[in-house]
C-alpha cells in the first residue's frame, strides 16, 4: 500500500516536473545554452499569480491565461537583450549571465514580497481525492491533468506544425537550416519565447502545490537540470522519463529511507547516469 | 611581471594596509574579502587555468570546515591537524570526482553539474547525519585565543589569519601559471585532444588542479569555521560560496592570477557596505547588485576587469582567456 503510494505520488510529480523542465530542453536544444534562470521565471510566473490574487482576487488557475503569454515576451526579450550578443561566446559566459539574472530576479522578489513562504490558493485548494486508494492533494492532480496535457500540446506541436518542423530543424543541423531558409535567429528567439512562457502557463497552477520563496529558483533549476542529463537532453519523450525518474526516485526514497536521506536519491541517480552513459552529458559547445 | 601586475599588487597592498585604519567592522569584512578572495583565486587554478569548470567548491569547503570542526568538537583535536586532515581530503575527494569527469568523459557543462550534483549529496548527508549535528550544526567550543587553536582575539589578527590564507593561495597560483605544469593546464583548456597528442596527459592535468583547488578551498573552510565557532550545512555546503566565488573571478578576469583576488576585492565590500546601509528597509540590495554587475560585466567586458585593463595599455596577452571571444 505504502509502495503504491509512492509510486501514485512519484509519477504525479514526475510529470509536473517534466512538464516544468521542458521549456529547459527546449532552449538547451535549439541555443544550446542551459537557462540557469529557469527557476527563477518559474518563481516570477507563482508570485505574479500570488499578487494578481492579493490585488483583485484573481484564480490563479485564470491569471495563469495571462501569464502565459506574459512569460512568452519576456522570454522573446531575454533572448534580444541578454543572449543574442554572447550566444556564439564561451558557454559558460551564457552561464553566467542566466546566474547574475536569477540573482536579481531573487533579490527583486524579495524586496517586493518579503523572505515568508507564500502559496496561491486555487479554487480546488484545500481539498483531497483518492487515486487507487491514495489520498493525495486536488490541487496536485489539476497540476497532473494541466502538465499532462501540456506536454501532449507541445508534442504534437513539435511533431505536427510548421514551428515546430523549424525548430526540429534548427535542433538537428543549424547551417542546413539556415541553407534551406529558416531564420535561425528568429528560431532562438521563439524557442526561449514558448520555454519561458511554459513557465508563465504552469507556474500559477504550481503555486498551491510548491511553496514559493525568493530563493526557490535555483532549487528548482537544478532539478530541471537533472532531469535534463537524465532524459539525455534531447528529445521530449526523454524528458517526461526524465521527470518520472526523479519524481519518482525522491518519493520512494523519502518513504523508505530513514530521515531525509531520500532527498539524496535523485542527485545519486544523476551521477550514475552520467557514470554509465557518458552521451547523456551535455555537450560542452554545440557544433556549429 | 607585467605592468598590469604591478599595478595590482601596488593596488592589494594598499587594500591590505586600509582596513586597519578603518575600525574593527571594516575589519572583519576586511577579513572576509581576503576569504572569499582566496577562494576564488583557488576556484580559478582549475576553473580558469586548466578549464575544469566547478559549481561544486562548497563539498570542499565544507569537508574542510567538518573535518577540523568534527574532530575539534568529539575529540579535541588541534585545528591545525584538522586543517591538513581536511585539506588531504579534499585533495582527495577532488581527485576522485575530476578522475570520474575524464574517465567517463564527462566534460564542460555536465562537469560542472556532477560537481554541484556531490556537493548536493555531501550536503544533504550532512544535514541528516547526527554525528555531525545534522541541520542543526554544531556549536564549537571556543578555546584560549591563539594560533595554537587557530581562534584569533581580535578582528586584527583574524584579518592577518586571512591575508595569510589570501597569500597562500596566491603563491600556489602563480606557481602554477609561470610553471610548465600551467602551460599543460591551459593546453588542456584550450583544446584537450590536441594537447593529449602532444603528450600531456589530461587525466593527470584535472586531477592536479582539482586536488590543489580542492585542498586550498577546505583550508579557507577550516579557517572559517574556526571564526565562526559555528558549522551550518549551509554556509559551509550550500552553493552560496561557490556561486559568489564565481562571480568574483568572472568580473575580476578568469584564468589570471590577480583576476579573482581583484574581483573579490571591489565586490565584497561593496555588497557588505550596501546591506549595512540599506539592508534594513530594502533586503536583497546587495543581492541585486552582484547580479546586475554580473550580467554588464559579462555582456560587455567578458574578459573581466584584468582583461580589459591588459587590452587597454596594450599588453599582449599571452594566455587567452576562456571567457573571452574565440578569435
Amino acid at each position: 500500500m505504502l509502495f503504491v503510494a509512492g509510486v501514485v505520488q512519484g509519477i504525479v510529480l514526475g510529470i509536473i516536473l517534466a512538464l516544468v523542465t521542458s521549456g529547459m530542453t527546449l532552449i538547451y536544444r535549439v541555443t544550446g545554452i542551459i537557462n540557469f534562470a529557469h527557476g527563477a521565471l518559474m518563481a516570477v510566473a507563482m508570485y505574479l499569480a500570488f499578487d494578481l490574487q492579493r490585488s483583485w482576487g484573481v484564480d490563479p488557475l485564470l491569471s495563469s491565461l495571462a501569464i502565459g503569454p506574459l512569460m512568452a515576451i519576456v522570454g522573446w526579450t531575454l533572448f534580444q537583450v541578454l543572449i543574442r550578443p554572447i550566444r556564439r561566446r564561451h558557454h559558460l559566459l551564457a552561464i553566467q549571465v542566466l546566474l547574475g539574472l536569477a540573482l536579481v530576479i531573487e533579490a527583486l522578489l524579495l524586496m517586493r514580497y518579503g523572505a515568508d513562504m507564500r502559496t496561491a490558493e486555487n479554487v480546488f485548494s484545500g481539498r483531497f481525492t483518492t487515486v487507487l486508494g491514495v489520498g493525495i492533494e486536488l490541487t496536485r492532480i489539476v497540476a497532473f491533468i494541466v502538465s499532462v496535457l501540456g506536454l501532449t500540446a507541445l508534442g504534437i506541436a513539435l511533431r505536427r506544425s510548421d514551428w515546430g518542423r523549424r525548430l526540429r530543424a534548427t535542433a538537428a543541423d543549424e547551417m542546413a537550416a539556415h541553407l534551406v531558409g529558416i531564420s535561425v535567429t528568429r528560431v532562438e528567439a521563439w524557442t526561449w519565447g514558448i520555454g519561458v512562457a511554459i513557465l508563465g502557463f504552469v507556474g500559477p497552477v504550481l503555486a498551491d502545490v510548491f511553496k514559493m520563496t525568493p530563493d526557490m529558483g535555483l532549487r528548482y533549476t537544478i532539478v530541471a537540470l537533472m532531469i535534463v542529463i537524465i532524459g539525455g537532453g534531447r528529445t521530449m519523450l526523454g524528458t517526461i522519463v526524465g521527470g518520472l525518474v526523479v519524481g519518482l526516485s525522491e518519493t520512494l526514497g523519502l518513504l523508505y529511507l530513514p530521515g531525509s536521506y531520500g532527498g539524496l536519491m535523485p542527485y545519486a541517480l544523476l551521477v550514475l547516469v552520467l557514470v554509465v552513459n557518458p552521451r547523456a552529458t551535455l555537450a560542452m559547445v554545440r557544433g556549429r | 611581471m607585467t605592468r598590469v601586475e604591478y599595478g595590482a599588487c601596488l593596488v592589494v597592498l594598499l587594500g591590505t594596509l586600509a582596513p586597519f585604519w578603518l575600525g574593527s567592522y571594516w575589519l572583519d569584512i576586511a577579513f572576509l574579502t581576503a576569504m572569499y578572495a582566496g577562494i576564488a583565486s583557488a576556484w580559478n587554478v582549475a576553473g580558469g587555468f586548466s578549464g575544469t569548470a566547478s559549481f561544486g567548491h562548497g563539498l570542499f569547503f565544507g569537508i574542510g570546515a567538518y573535518t577540523s570542526g568534527a574532530l575539534f568538537y568529539h575529540f579535541g583535536t588541534s585545528p591545525w591537524l584538522g586543517l591538513v586532515l581536511g585539506a588531504l581530503l579534499a585533495a582527495l575527494a577532488g581527485v576522485l570526482i575530476a578522475w570520474c569527469g575524464v574517465r567517463y568523459s564527462i566534460r564542460g557543462l555536465s562537469f560542472a553539474v556532477l560537481t554541484l550534483a556531490f556537493a548536493e549529496i555531501a550536503w544533504m548527508f550532512v544535514s541528516t547525519f547526527e554525528p555531525l549535528g545534522a541541520s542543526r550544526g554544531i556549536s564549537l567550543p571556543p578555546g584560549a585565543p591563539g594560533l595554537a587553536s587557530l581562534q584569533f582575539p581580535s578582528a586584527r589578527t583574524s584579518f592577518l589569519a586571512g591575508l595569510a590564507f589570501l597569500a597562500l593561495c596566491q603563491a600556489v597560483a602563480w606557481t602554477v601559471h609561470v610553471t610548465p605544469l600551467g602551460f599543460r593546464f591551459r593546453a588542456v583548456r584550450e583544446n584537450e585532444k590536441a594537447a593529449q597528442a602532444m603528450g600531456i596527459n589530461p587525466v593527470l592535468v584535472r586531477v592536479t588542479a582539482m586536488a590543489l583547488s580542492g585542498a586550498l578551498t577546505a583550508i579557507a573552510g577550516t579557517i572559517y569555521a574556526q571564526y565562526l565557532l559555528f558549522l551550518d550545512p549551509r554556509t559551509f555546503f550550500g552553493p552560496d560560496v561557490t556561486i559568489k566565488v564565481i562571480l568574483f573571478t568572472l568580473v575580476g578576469g578568469i584564468g589570471s592570477v590577480w583576476g579573482p583576488v581583484i574581483g573579490a576585492a571591489l565586490l565584497y565590500p561593496a555588497g557588505e557596505w550596501l546591506r549595512a546601509a540599506f539592508g534594513g528597509q530594502v533586503p536583497g540590495l546587495d543581492i541585486l547588485f552582484y547580479g546586475s554587475l554580473v550580467m554588464v560585466c559579462c555582456l560587455t567586458f567578458p574578459s573581466g576587469i584584468v582583461g580589459t585593463i591588459g587590452r587597454l595599455v596594450g599588453h599582449a596577452k599571452r594566455s587567452p582567456t576562456p571567457g573571452a571571444p574565440a578569435a
